[in-house]
């Protein structure tokens, strides 16, 4: 399973701990999440995309996810760099 | 009545929270350097053996003041054992559930699922050993075990019965890289 935890973490300045406290889990579980080591429970990745106020889609893939700058600018063609 | 049993429903949950309260602060303290790297929580993870192969060796001895010195070593390093594998896993195999997340949970799970297999192989070796020392008694030539040498295997098979879950989960512990840091 795929996760932006890490973007999402740096982008809103949040730390480990706090997301951890936040989700009501061990601040190394989210190191896990974020290494893919581990693959959260339903009820544990909802409660990460609602403390994110993301859709499941937007935090969890089943794929890799593109690169956040080739969504930002894809190419004149439209594709992804 | 009332009031005693809620004064010491307050003192339970009291003491609970206070329980509670050093063993989180106990898991959150960093892994001491020496066991940061795997190779050495591995190694740790095999302390076991070091009381099983003096435990099941003092069964062999004939009854007297060696066995007796050797199985009071077997206690210490198995107690010993104990406070080093549970250092190496940040008390997860004695915490209990209400303290530890699902991530956690489900690797205490697994541990104890492979640990259980561990502990069925020990069960089999003295069955084994049981089997062999009847057919020796048999045969009329001796015995493995000489006199109370089977309580001291008994004894070793139970305190490397109780570190097998704590060994398992210290051989598969790995920490996130850069550990709790943000």
């Amino acid at each position: 399973m795929h996760n932006r935890l890490p973007v999402l973490r740096a982008e809103r300045g949040v730390s480990r701990s706090d997301l951890a406290a936040a989700v009501g889990v061990n601040t190394q579980t989210i190191g896990f999440l974020e290494r893919g080591d581990y693959g959260p429970s339903l009820e544990l990745a909802l409660r990460i995309c609602a403390w994110f106020d993301l859709p499941v889609e937007a935090v969890f893939s089943l794929t890799p996810f593109a690169p956040m700058s080739a969504q930002l600018y894809p190419t004149k063609t439209g594709e992804p760099r | 009545m009332s009031i005693d049993a809620d004064k010491r429903s307050a003192q339970l949950n009291r003491l609970l929270a206070e329980k509670d309260a050093r063993i989180r602060q106990h898991r959150d303290r960093p892994l001491p350097g020496w066991l940061a790297s795997r190779r050495n929580r591995r190694i740790v993870a095999l302390t076991p053996v070091l009381p099983l192969i003096a435990g099941f060796y003092a069964g062999t001895l004939p009854d007297g003041v060696a066995r007796s010195a050797l199985m009071a070593a077997v206690a210490v390093l198995s107690v010993a054992g104990i406070l080093l594998l549970r250092t190496a896993t940040r008390l997860l195999d004695s915490a209990p559930d209400r303290l530890l997340d699902e991530r956690e949970i489900s690797e205490r799970n697994l541990a104890y699922r492979l640990a259980h297999g561990l502990v069925v192989v020990l069960i089999s070796l003295l069955a084994l050993m049981a089997i062999a020392d009847g057919l020796v008694r048999k045969a009329g030539s001796g015995s493995l075990v000489d006199g109370d040498g089977w309580i001291s295997i008994t004894i070793t098979a139970v305190l490397v019965g109780a570190m097998i879950p704590a060994a398992v989960l210290a051989w598969r512990h790995t920490e996130p890289l850069g550990g709790t840091e943000d």
